[in-house]
């Protein structure tokens, strides 16, 4: 391929922005990478992939994708609930308080404290089968920590939780803090009868938090890097309460 | 129909070599991406290992967070951050010796970019004026073609936080071209020691 890649300029503001916006996606023209650039990625990715030991089971694999299915319809079905009552708020306001509208928005009812599930990246660990030698493959960070505080997200967002690390088992090497903030799932709880199939009640069967609830935490960095970059708490039996059998086996997988 | 990059990416979990379809899809953004941020030759170095990066961390993708396509992206760019880190730990060893002639591959590079396309001084003093990450968030859209919810996931960042500060970013660009201040006519002169794309 020799072609330029230009981007066409992205819809950005209105039509006062059209003279910048298409001065800058001129400047974004780029050649498209030559074949021999795209077959040392491809040689690469083939090795590296044929290095990898088989560690996913595919019922977990299905069940991942079942569960992300309910997910996303709850959601769904969440934002058409709330942007139904802004309608139906907004069509009221309209005829009591038309100066209203503008400024009128339906509240949000906000998670509380009590315990939630660790569903934040949940979907993403569900990729693998819990077991210690995929946990010693495949997480980045993991530790032995207690929950010191929790800024609960707004709704869709996550909850910034704060962890007092007793022991890290993986991740920040020598300088290891202290104390760790994560973002994990907030919002509804997703176990028990919300939990709308089986699948979905198994796969979102993770420990549910509060401050002062002792954790074993893995996770990975998102888009890969350092081991604490972008960070994701991994659900689905990978981060569990406390027991100390576990921490030590822990403790020896992640040596 | 083909399947999405979704699809394809859980199916890549139980069958790794489904990952080159993805390889296939989206090398040429990619690489666009990087190209854009340093040069061909960074982007051809670095377009390998962000694959490499990609598909060993294709476990933690999270589709709640946004498409495929946005998440690799953020590999992308944490592949090449990682270099720029690597490159200036070099330039500072090596500068004590010898002059480093590679250029770093940052906002410099990208206003070099901008300077040999002729970009208009003033949308170059524009972008200069903003912070890193407003400027690479108008960056992601305008050159990536992402949306800004798309934008925000590759920043780790909420989408309403992205939509505020790139009305904010798009008001003061529009500043910046619509009345020129006497720095527009020379870029250089308000060029930003350190706002490199964060």
């Amino acid at each position: 391929m020799s072609a330029d890649h230009r981007p066409a300029p992205r819809r950005l503001g209105d039509a006062a922005d059209r003279g910048w916006r298409e001065d800058l996606a001129r400047a974004g023209a780029v050649p498209a990478p030559g074949p021999g650039v795209l077959e040392d990625a491809r040689s690469r990715l083939r090795q590296a992939a044929a290095a990898e030991a088989p560690g996913v089971h595919e019922d977990v694999v299905a069940e991942r994708a079942a569960a992300e299915r309910a997910r996303s319809r709850r959601r769904r079905t969440a934002m058409v609930a709330v942007a139904t009552a802004a309608a139906v708020l907004a069509a009221v306001l309209a005829v009591t308080a038309p100066w209203a509208v503008t400024t009128q928005r339906p509240d949000v009812v906000a998670t509380g404290q009590g315990p939630v599930p660790v569903e934040d990246g949940g979907a993403a660990s569900c990729a693998f089968a819990y077991s210690p030698d995929v946990l010693a493959d495949q997480v980045t960070f993991a530790f032995d920590g207690t929950i010191t505080r929790i800024d609960t997200g707004s709704l869709f967002e996550s909850n910034r939780v704060t962890f007092e690390v007793t022991t890290w088992f993986r991740g920040p090497g020598a300088d290891a803090p202290a104390s760790i903030t994560l973002p994990m799932s907030p919002a509804a709880p997703r176990t028990g009868a919300d939990a709308t199939t089986r699948e979905d009640s198994r796969m979102l069967d993770t420990p549910g938090y509060t401050v002062g609830t002792r954790l074993l935490v893995a996770g990975a960095a998102r888009f890969g890097g350092g081991p604490l970059e972008d960070p994701v708490v991994w659900g689905c039996d990978f981060t569990r309460y406390y027991d100390r059998p576990t921490a030590q086996q822990w403790a020896a997988a992640l040596d | 129909m083909p399947d999405s990059d979704e699809d394809v990416l859980a199916r890549s979990l139980r069958q790794a070599a489904a990952f080159e379809e993805l390889v296939r899809r989206h090398s040429a953004p990619v690489h666009g991406y990087l190209q854009r941020r340093s040069s061909a030759q960074v982007a051809d170095d670095l377009l390998a290992e962000t694959w490499l990066q990609a598909f060993a961390s294709r476990g933690s993708y999270d589709p709640g967070r946004g498409p495929v396509r946005a998440w690799l992206f953020g590999v992308a760019r944490h592949v090449l951050s990682a270099a720029q880190r690597q490159h200036r730990r070099a330039h500072q060893e090596s500068s004590r010796n010898e002059a480093v002639t590679d250029p770093a591959p940052d906002w410099d590079a990208v206003d070099a970019r901008l300077d040999a396309a002729a970009t208009a001084p003033a949308l170059r003093s524009g972008l200069a004026s903003l912070t890193g990450p407003d400027r690479e968030l108008v960056l992601l859209v305008v050159w990536e073609q992402l949306s800004p919810a798309e934008a925000a996931a590759v920043l780790g960042i909420p989408p309403g936080t992205a939509r505020s500060r790139l009305h904010r970013a798009r008001r003061q660009l529009r500043q910046h071209v619509s009345t020129p201040t006497p720095a527009a006519a020379d870029p250089a002169a308000s060029h930003p020691s350190s706002g490199r794309p964060s």
